[in-house]
């Protein structure tokens, strides 16, 4: 679609300097300055894609502010030079604008009922207009994107919305995409206009393109308040070492010391319910809510559980393929992707699984966790395996730390036994398999446990995948990884236990809870794949459920590496600490 | 500031009359870039002009598709339909540069490339003399819901040029849509016939008695939407009913043949 360019206003009052603006279609600030204090405007007449008239427009500004006044020629000169700065060599004059009647009447049809949904829908967040689009006819809006920038500029106009350019230019420069921060990978793309390019951000291409001809629109004006109200909550009976937790957490929430707090608790502690209680209190008080997580697979299941807990209370869930919006509600569940289209807007972020792919390390997702974050806001991240840099500054205390080192049952965490054998090289056609592993495998079945059988490649679990299928039969294998497009419909076979032994990469070392698990980590001395964390949180996966809070696993590696020894020392630990408690069973 | 003011008023009378010695050069409503304007009709830039995809003879007389036709008994496409109208003619292929235009056109809130679309296709009529004999030009009518969410129809903007080119008067209220349809985009051939049927009426049929029309539509891709029309007209007692469309779209059946 061709796409529309701006012109550069100048909104002269009756006294004092002009006030330099930017308008997609210069009758519509004619209407407007007739109900205000100007007394005329003058518009460019050659429009400009929306990154240069933004460019140009701060331009004029900065030289309004510095030297007061200029005269309309020399402000257009000014303009002139700098449009050829940026490759825009033609030439225009200041003119006044005629009334345009159709525009005025099929913008003024839709302005009050605009007016109306416009604070449910954009408050908190940024986005394009084919989101502003999808959200309005969600709320019974229906109309096209051009109408809709124009009942938008009207709103620009007003002094409720701002409008930027997806990719703009900044200080020095450079151009940089306003949703994710990005800076190198800005690409340039053919568009029809010249001169015959367009930058395009790749960094989050995948959440639907960011140009620099397209605007990205977000609210300015005050935020709407919530309505306080606790909403009801159904936990399932806390330990003693859950509610030591959860009061030190509801402490934190109250308290005005550090703004984030790490909770750093086994796998399978059931850290999530702890935070619930906070969740509650904070909803009470009318402040809103950010549970999110870096994983899809994970954000759904924290959708069931939201629901499952708080019964009656509706939430917003947001995921990749999907939403479930209800504009005005305290509590957002979302993917950390989903964070890049939140302006600053939440009293409480919770991040769960805060060390796992994609969050950990990603400068853009670490940004977009901070921007939803209001000034006063507070942040808590969970995890079983934090970083070297967390433990360090919870140890230096300029964030708060609770330690959950205790399952929900009081059992204590499997600690991981470490082979050291001669493993097939991944080179070999014919992979054959070490006898511990048939030996490990023979024990299992003959108590019906099942096992999940970790391998630090594709290719190699493709191999082990296909080799343990023949190995004997009665025994159900199969394998799965990232690229599998039949990794669901596995899994739910291996969950109904149709499967008995699972064969897969680090896919499924988070988030997912098998009864009756086994676990082998085959090459574990590979470092790049699994490290300490990693490891960790595959030994984590066993002996979650009350039923079956024993379990065998395994580290198979050539040699024993240094993460295997301290994954379990981790292990030893953290169970050391829990019989301190004296709770351990 | 008044010298300030004085000096700006003798600038812009300056500028005014240097206007009038050296008029700028006006903008494509497409790219947006200046251009020489050769042709005082078409408002498009040389550029511009070669990237839309024109459709080119030989076209069938009878359904515009590209391929030799007969008059009478049409081409190897349309040999089996049954249309009500005469014949359409298509001006470009809907695709490619033509369809970023309909669908801005559309989508976009751009009157004023639907009207230098529209001049365009006057342009194209020039050299045709089957148009002398038409006597009022009709665009196909949009929904009042359609109408508030789009702005304006894009058919009678499309019209607009047309009709004064041929000096016939423009009859942009006699044909109405008197039932919501869906859009026919994303529909079946035999969901797209079901769809239009019965959504037309003509409101004053003396003003259509024993005339021959010509319908003015964006795109045409089955046929359907035009037919159902010039059946409704042709009821009310017009003479003869033609069609002139901007762009012809490829049906869902035949989009691999064509």
């Amino acid at each position: 679609m061709l796409t529309r360019r701006y012109f550069v206003t100048l909104r002269r009052p009756k006294k004092g300097p002009p006030a330099v603006g930017l308008s997609p279609e210069p009758g519509l600030d004619r209407e407007w300055i007739e109900k205000t204090a100007y007394s005329g405007v003058a518009v460019w007449n050659r429009p400009f894609p929306l990154w240069l008239a933004e460019d140009l427009q701060q331009e004029l500004s900065r030289l309004l502010a510095t030297t007061g006044d200029f005269s309309l020629t020399g402000l257009g000169r000014k303009l002139s030079a700098r449009a050829k700065y940026w490759g825009w060599p033609e030439t225009g004059r200041w003119v006044d604008i005629p009334r345009r009647e159709e525009i005025l009447a099929g913008v003024f049809h839709h302005q009050d009922l605009f007016s109306r949904l416009l604070p449910a829908v954009l408050p908190g967040r940024f986005l394009t207009l084919r989101e502003i689009a999808s959200a309005l006819s969600r709320a019974g809006l229906e109309v096209t994107d051009g109408v809709l920038e124009f009942l938008l500029h009207m709103e620009v106009l007003n002094g409720r919305v701002e409008r930027l350019a997806g990719v703009g230019l900044d200080e020095t420069g450079r151009f940089f995409c306003r949703r994710c921060g990005e800076r190198e990978r800005i690409g340039e793309e053919f568009s029809p206009e010249p001169p015959f390019t367009c930058r395009v951000c790749q960094s989050c291409l995948a959440l639907g393109p960011v140009t620099g001809l397209q605007p990205l629109y977000r609210w300015r004006g005050s935020l709407p308040p919530r309505a306080a109200g606790a909403p009801l909550l159904t936990l399932p009976e806390l330990t003693p070492w859950q509610m030591a937790t959860a009061r030190q957490v509801l402490a934190f929430w109250e308290g005005n010391g550090p703004r984030v707090f790490l909770i750093w608790a086994v796998c399978g502690a059931g850290k999530t319910e702890v935070v619930f209680l906070t969740i509650r209190r904070a909803l009470a008080e009318g402040k809103r809510v950010l549970l999110t997580v870096p994983r899809r697979e994970i954000a759904k299941e924290l959708g069931e559980r939201v629901k499952k807990c708080f019964p009656g209370l509706t939430f917003t869930l947001l995921h990749g393929g999907q939403k479930e919006e209800h504009p005005g509600d305290g509590l957002v569940v979302a993917t950390t992707h989903q964070l890049l289209r939140f302006a600053p807007f939440f009293h409480l972020v919770i991040l769960d699984e805060a060390d796992a792919y994609p969050y950990r390390g990603n400068r853009m997702l670490i940004n977009a966790l901070f921007n939803t974050l209001l000034p006063e806001g507070k942040l808590i991240y969970m995890t079983a395996t934090p970083d070297e840099e967390w433990r360090k500054k919870a140890v230096r205390g300029e964030i708060g730390l609770s330690r959950l080192v205790l399952r929900h049952h009081g059992f204590p965490l499997p600690v991981p036994a470490l082979v050291q054998t001669a493993l097939p090289p991944e080179e070999n056609k014919n992979w054959q398999v070490p006898a511990p592993v048939l030996s490990f495998l023979h024990k299992a079945k003959g108590e019906k446990r099942q096992v999940l059988i970790f391998l630090p490649t594709v290719r190699l679990t493709e191999k082990a995948g296909r080799a343990l299928q023949d190995v004997e039969e009665g025994l159900a294998v199969d394998y799965i990884h990232s690229r599998d497009p039949g990794k669901d419909r596995k899994l739910k076979a291996f969950e109904a236990g149709r499967l008995h032994v699972l064969v897969t990469t680090t896919l499924l070392e988070r988030g997912l809870t098998f009864p009756r698990l086994d676990v082998l980590v085959l090459y574990a001395d590979r470092e790049g794949i699994f490290s300490t964390e990693t490891l960790v949180q595959i030994a984590g996966r066993v002996g979650r459920s009350i039923l079956d809070p024993f379990g065998e696993v395994l580290f198979v590696g050539e040699k024993i590496s240094a993460p295997m020894q301290s994954a379990r020392l981790w292990i030893e630990d953290m169970n050391k600490e829990a019989k301190k408690l004296g709770f351990l069973k | 500031m008044p010298i300030q003011k004085v000096i700006d008023l003798i600038n812009g009378a300056i500028s005014a009359l240097l206007d009038l010695v050296d008029p700028p050069l006006p903008l494509c409503p497409a790219c947006g870039g200046e251009f020489t304007p050769y042709y005082p009709r078409i408002h498009f830039c040389p550029a511009c002009l070669e990237r839309i995809p024109f459709l080119l003879p030989p076209v069938c007389p009878r359904c515009g598709r590209p391929g030799e036709g007969n008059p009478t008994a049409g081409c190897r496409y349309c040999r089996k339909e049954k249309r009500r109208y005469e014949r359409v003619k298509a001006f470009t292929v809907y695709g490619g540069y033509s369809k970023e235009i309909l669908q801005a056109v559309k989508y976009n809130f751009r009157p004023d490339l639907a009207r230098a679309l529209g001049s365009l296709m006057a342009a194209g009529m020039e050299n045709d003399p089957g148009y002398d004999r038409v006597e009022a030009v009709i665009p196909v009518p949009l929904h009042r819901r359609k109408l508030v969410a789009r702005g304006y129809n894009q058919a009678l903007l499309l019209a607009e040029p047309i009709a004064a080119f041929l000096r016939v008067p423009l009859l942009s209220d006699t044909l109405v849509r008197r039932r919501f349809t869906e859009s026919q985009s994303g529909l079946r051939r035999w969901e797209r016939k079901k769809n239009v049927t019965g959504a037309f009426q003509v409101t004053n049929c003396r003003e259509v008695a024993g005339k021959s029309l010509l319908l003015v539509d964006d795109i045409c891709t089955t046929g359907y939407t035009l037919s159902e029309c010039a059946r409704v007209l042709l009821l009310a007692g017009a003479r003869r009913v033609e069609c002139v469309t901007a762009a012809l779209g490829a049906p869902e059946d035949l989009r691999d043949e064509m």
